[in-house]
C-alpha cells in the first residue's frame, strides 16, 4: 500500500470501514448471545474462559474512552513520561492475585457489595451499593459524553444531520453548547483546505483537510452538538443491544476483538510513524530520528516527569493519584473488571490473566495510546510539524499526517471507537449485575426463578444504557455536573479501596469499622474538597505547588485518613465472631477453597486428559431453575492421570484451544468402572456447554 | 539539596521513590498473603505465581533503570 499519497482522505471509505466494524461487533454479540442461559452466564459467563481471552479483553476495558486523545496529548507535552500511568500498576498485583481474587472467586459472589455483606453486614453492603451505583451510572454517561466528543472530532456527522435539521437551526439556537474541542489542522494541512468557521462557532471541530471541500458550511455549531449526541446514541444502542442479549460473554468476546484491534492499530500507527520519520528526516533511520527528536532538552525521553514539576504532571503526584487513586480503584472496586476476572475457568487462570495484562499488555497499550504524541513531538523537533494549538488534537493531527490510506485510517478510528465502546459495555453489564444481585433479588423480588432474574438483568441493561445516555445532554449543558462526578469519584475512591484492602488483609477489621470508614471517610473526603488546606502538608513535603498539589495528593490523604479511621474503629469495635468471616480474608483462603468445593481441596498437580465425550441422562437444574455442576464420569486410569479424586471439580473444554473456553463446562468428578479414554456427562449439560458428543474433549482438574 | 536536585533532574529520584514506596506495598502484601497461609510456598501454583511476581518486579525495575540511564 502507498502511504505517501498527498491527497485528502475519502471519508466515505472511512465511514464504511467504521460501519463494517459496528456490524462485526453486533454480529459478535448476536453469535455469543446464544451462550447466555442463566444469570451466572449473564454476569460471569459461567466462569469458563481461558486466561489469554480474558487478558486481551481486559486491555480494551482498561484502555478508557478518552485514552488515545488524553495520552497522546500527555505524550506530546511531557514525552515518554506519559507511560507512567500505565506502568505503575505492577505494585498492586500481589494483593490482587494472592488475596482479593481467590477470596471473591471462592466465595462465589457476583458483586463487590455482596462480598461486603458476607464479610461485614447489610448496612455496609447498602452503603457500598449507593456509592458504587452513583459512580457507575454517572460514569456510563461520562463515557458516552467523551466518546461523542472524540468521535465527532474525528468523524463528524454534520453533513448527514444537516438534512434533518432546518437550515435556520444550523447556526445558532438553544442547542449550542460551548465546547473546548477545537481541532484545527491549519499547521498541517494544505492552505485552502480549511474553511474557517465564523465568529459564532468557535468550537467547531474541523477536519477539513481530510474531508471533501465544501463539506463544512457556516453554522455547524448546532450540528456539532447533534453530531456528538448522535455518536453517543449510536454507541449506546449498539452496546446495549449486544450486552442485553449476550451479557458478559458478548462483552468479553467483543472486547477481545476490540482489545486486539486497538493494540494492532496503535502499534501500526507507531510503526508507520517511525517509517514516516525515516523518510522525512535525512541521514537518520526512522527509529534514530524518533529518539533524537525527543531530545528536546526538556526531558521528553525520560520515563518519568520531574518529581514535583511540571505542576500539571508531577511524577510523585501521578504516582499517588494514578497508582493508588485510579489503578487500585479500577482493579479492586470496579465491578466490571471484577466480573471479568470472575469469568475465568479457575483462580490460577485468573492469576495468569492479571499477570499477562500488567506485565505484557499494559506496556504495549501504553505505546499504542501515547505514541502519536511522541511522534508529534519528534516531528516538531525536525520542523515537520508546527503550530499545534491544542495538544488534545495531536492524535488526530499525527494520524492524519501519517496515514493517507482511508482503510487504515478507518481502522484507527475503529480502534478509537473500540476503546470507547469496550468501556461502556463493561459498565452496563456491571451496573445491571449490582442492580439485580444487590437490589432486585434481595429486596424487591426475592425468591423468584433464575429465569426471572435473567430477564431483570436484561431489562436493567437497557435501562442503565438509556439512563447513561440521558446524562449526555446534561453533561453537555452543565459542565459543573461533569466536574461534580469527578469530584464524587475522588471522594469515594479512598474509603472503598481502604475498606476492601483491610477487609482482605485484617481479621480484626469489623463491620462497624468498615461502615464508619465508608461513611465518615467519605464525608471527610468531601470536606477536603471544601477545605483543601488539610492536604497542604502532603503537597508541601513533596515540594509541590499546593494549588495543584491538593488534587494530586488527595488520594494519599484519603488513604491515610481512612486507614486511621479503620484502625481506630477496629480497636474500639473489633470483630467479635472470627468464625463468621471464615473464607473471607486472606488468613482463611484455604477455608474458602473448602467452601467453594464443598470438601477438601485437591491441589496436587496433574495432567490434562483428552477423552471422548459420551452422553448420559440426569436432571441438571436446582430449585431456582439454575443449571448446577453435573457429575461427570471417568475411568480410574484417567482420574489418576489428572491426579483427581472422587468429588473433585473438573473443567471440560472443546479440544480446540483457540476457542478460549467458549465451549466448555464445569463438573464434579465421579470415578466409575468405565472404558479408559471416555467421559460420560448428562446430555442437557453437554448442550449447555455446547460440546459435541463423540468428539474429544480436554479434561483438567480444577481443585 | 543539590544532590536531591541532581537526582530529580536525572530522574533517579523518581525511580527510587516509585520502587521504594511501590516496592514496600508490593513486598508487604506478598508477606501478608503468605504469612497467614493464603498462599503457600509448597504449593506449585503459588510458587510459580511468586516467581512471576518477582520476575515482573525485577523486569520493570531493570527496564526503568536502563531507560533512565539512556535518556537525556
Amino acid at each position: 500500500m502507498d502511504f505517501s499519497v498527498e491527497q485528502p482522505l475519502n471519508m466515505t471509505v472511512v465511514y464504511v470501514v467504521i460501519v463494517l466494524y459496528f456490524v462485526i461487533v453486533l454480529g459478535f454479540g448476536g453469535i455469543f448471545g446464544r451462550f447466555t442461559k442463566t444469570t451466572r452466564d449473564f454476569f460471569v459467563s459461567g466462569q469458563r474462559f481461558s486466561w489469554w481471552l480474558i487478558a486481551f479483553s481486559c486491555v480494551a476495558t482498561v484502555v478508557g474512552s478518552y485514552s488515545f486523545i488524553k495520552y497522546s496529548a500527555a505524550g506530546y507535552r511531557y514525552g515518554m513520561a506519559s507511560t507512567m500511568t500505565y506502568l505503575n500498576d505492577w505494585f498492586l498485583i500481589p494483593l490482587f492475585v494472592l488475596g482479593w481474587m481467590p477470596l471473591i472467586y471462592y466465595s462465589r459472589v457476583t458483586s463487590i457489595p455482596e462480598y461486603l455483606e458476607k464479610r461485614f453486614n447489610t448496612p455496609t453492603r447498602v452503603a457500598s451499593v449507593v456509592f458504587i451505583m452513583l459512580y457507575m451510572v454517572g460514569y456510563i454517561g461520562i463515557n458516552l459524553y467523551t466518546l461523542g466528543v472524540a468521535m465527532n472530532a474525528i468523524a463528524p456527522l454534520h453533513d448527514f444531520l444537516a438534512g434533518f435539521v432546518p437550515a435556520s437551526q444550523h447556526m445558532q439556537g438553544e442547542w449550542i453548547a460551548s465546547s473546548p474541542a477545537i481541532t484545527v489542522l491549519a499547521g498541517v494541512l494544505p492552505k485552502g483546505a480549511i474553511i474557517q468557521g465564523t465568529g459564532n462557532m468557535p468550537d467547531i471541530t474541523i477536519m477539513a483537510g481530510l474531508l471533501p471541500e465544501g463539506f463544512f458550511t457556516q453554522g455547524v455549531s448546532n450540528l456539532t452538538y447533534l453530531s456528538r449526541f448522535s455518536w453517543a446514541l449510536i454507541i449506546a444502542v449498539i452496546a446495549a443491544v449486544y450486552v442485553t442479549f449476550g451479557g458478559q460473554t458478548a462483552v468479553i468476546m467483543t472486547d477481545l476483538l476490540q482489545g486486539i484491534l486497538l493494540l494492532i492499530a496503535g502499534i501500526a500507527l507507531f510503526i508507520l510513524g517511525i517509517h514516516f520519520l525515516g523518510v522525512e528526516v535525512d541521514g537518520m533511520s526512522g527509529l534514530a530520528a524518533f529518539w533524537e527528536g525527543l531530545n528536546t532538552g526538556e526531558g521528553h525521553q525520560y520515563p518519568f516527569s520531574g518529581f514535583a514539576k511540571p505542576s500539571k504532571f508531577p511524577m510523585s503526584g501521578i504516582f499517588w493519584q494514578d497508582f493508588f487513586g485510579s489503578s487500585m480503584f479500577f482493579y479492586f472496586a470496579n465491578q466490571g473488571l471484577i466480573m471479568r476476572f470472575l469469568a475465568v475457568k479457575s483462580v490460577n487462570e485468573g492469576r495468569k490473566a492479571v499477570t499477562a495484562v500488567v506485565l505484557i499488555l499494559m506496556p504495549l497499550a501504553a505505546i499504542a495510546v501515547a505514541n502519536a504524541g511522541w511522534l508529534g513531538r519528534s516531528m516538531e523537533t525536525f520542523g515537520i510539524l508546527s503550530n499545534v494549538q491544542d495538544a488534545n488534537d495531536i492524535f488526530v493531527i499525527v494520524s492524519g499526517l501519517i496515514v493517507k490510506n482511508p482503510i487504515i485510517f478507518g481502522l484507527i478510528l475503529a480502534a478509537l471507537t473500540a476503546a470507547l465502546m469496550s468501556t461502556v459495555d463493561t459498565l452496563i453489564n456491571a451496573v445491571s449485575a449490582i442492580a439485580v444481585t444487590d437490589i432486585w433479588k434481595p429486596y424487591v423480588m426475592p425468591g423468584r426463578s433464575d429465569m426471572h432474574y435473567l430477564r431483570a438483568a436484561r431489562v436493567a441493561s437497557v435501562v442503565f444504557a438509556l439512563g447513561g445516555l440521558a446524562l449526555v445532554p446534561i453533561y453537555m449543558r452543565f459542565k459543573s455536573i461533569y466536574v461534580a462526578h469527578g469530584t464524587f469519584t475522588a471522594a469515594i475512591s479512598p474509603p472503598i479501596i481502604v475498606v476492601i484492602i483491610f477487609a482482605v488483609l485484617w481479621r480484626r477489621f469489623s463491620a462497624r469499622a468498615a461502615f464508619l470508614t465508608l461513611v465518615v471517610g467519605g464525608v471527610l473526603m468531601f470536606g477536603s474538597l471544601m477545605f483543601p488546606d488539610a492536604i497542604k502538608p502532603l503537597a508541601y513535603i513533596h515540594g509541590m505547588d499546593p494549588g495543584t498539589g491538593y488534587n494530586y495528593m488527595r488520594a494519599l490523604y484519603g488513604f491515610m485518613l481512612c486507614s486511621v479511621i479503620a484502625v481506630v474503629c477496629s480497636y474500639i469495635w473489633p470483630t467479635k465472631e472470627p468464625e463468621s468471616i471464615k473464607g473471607l480474608w486472606v488468613g482463611t483462603v484455604q477455608a474458602a477453597k473448602f467452601v467453594f468445593k464443598g470438601r477438601q481441596p485437591n491441589e496436587e498437580p496433574g495432567e490434562k486428559a483428552r477423552l471422548v465425550l459420551e452422553a448420559g441422562e440426569e436432571v441438571m437444574e436446582d430449585d431456582s431453575g439454575a443449571l448446577v455442576a453435573a457429575l461427570v464420569n471417568v475411568s480410574p486410569d484417567d482420574a489418576e492421570k489428572m491426579k483427581a479424586k472422587d468429588g473433585d471439580l473438573v473443567y471440560i473444554a472443546d479440544k480446540r484451544w483457540w476457542l478460549g473456553g467458549i465451549r466448555s463446562l464445569h463438573g464434579r468428578l465421579s470415578i466409575t468402572d468405565r472404558d479408559k479414554g471416555t467421559i460420560l456427562i448428562p446430555k442437557d449439560y453437554i448442550d449447555y456447554g455446547r460440546l459435541r458428543v463423540g468428539e474429544e474433549v480436554v479434561v483438567e482438574k480444577i481443585i | 539539596m543539590d544532590i536531591i536536585q541532581a537526582l530529580d533532574d536525572g530522574r533517579w529520584l523518581q525511580l527510587i521513590y516509585q520502587y521504594v514506596i511501590g516496592g514496600l506495598f508490593f513486598f508487604i502484601t506478598i508477606y501478608l498473603c503468605f504469612r497467614p497461609g493464603a498462599a503457600d510456598i509448597k504449593n506449585p501454583y503459588d510458587r510459580r505465581m511468586l516467581m512471576y511476581l518477582l520476575v515482573g518486579f525485577v523486569g520493570y525495575l531493570s527496564v526503568h533503570t536502563v531507560w533512565v540511564y539512556l535518556a537525556k
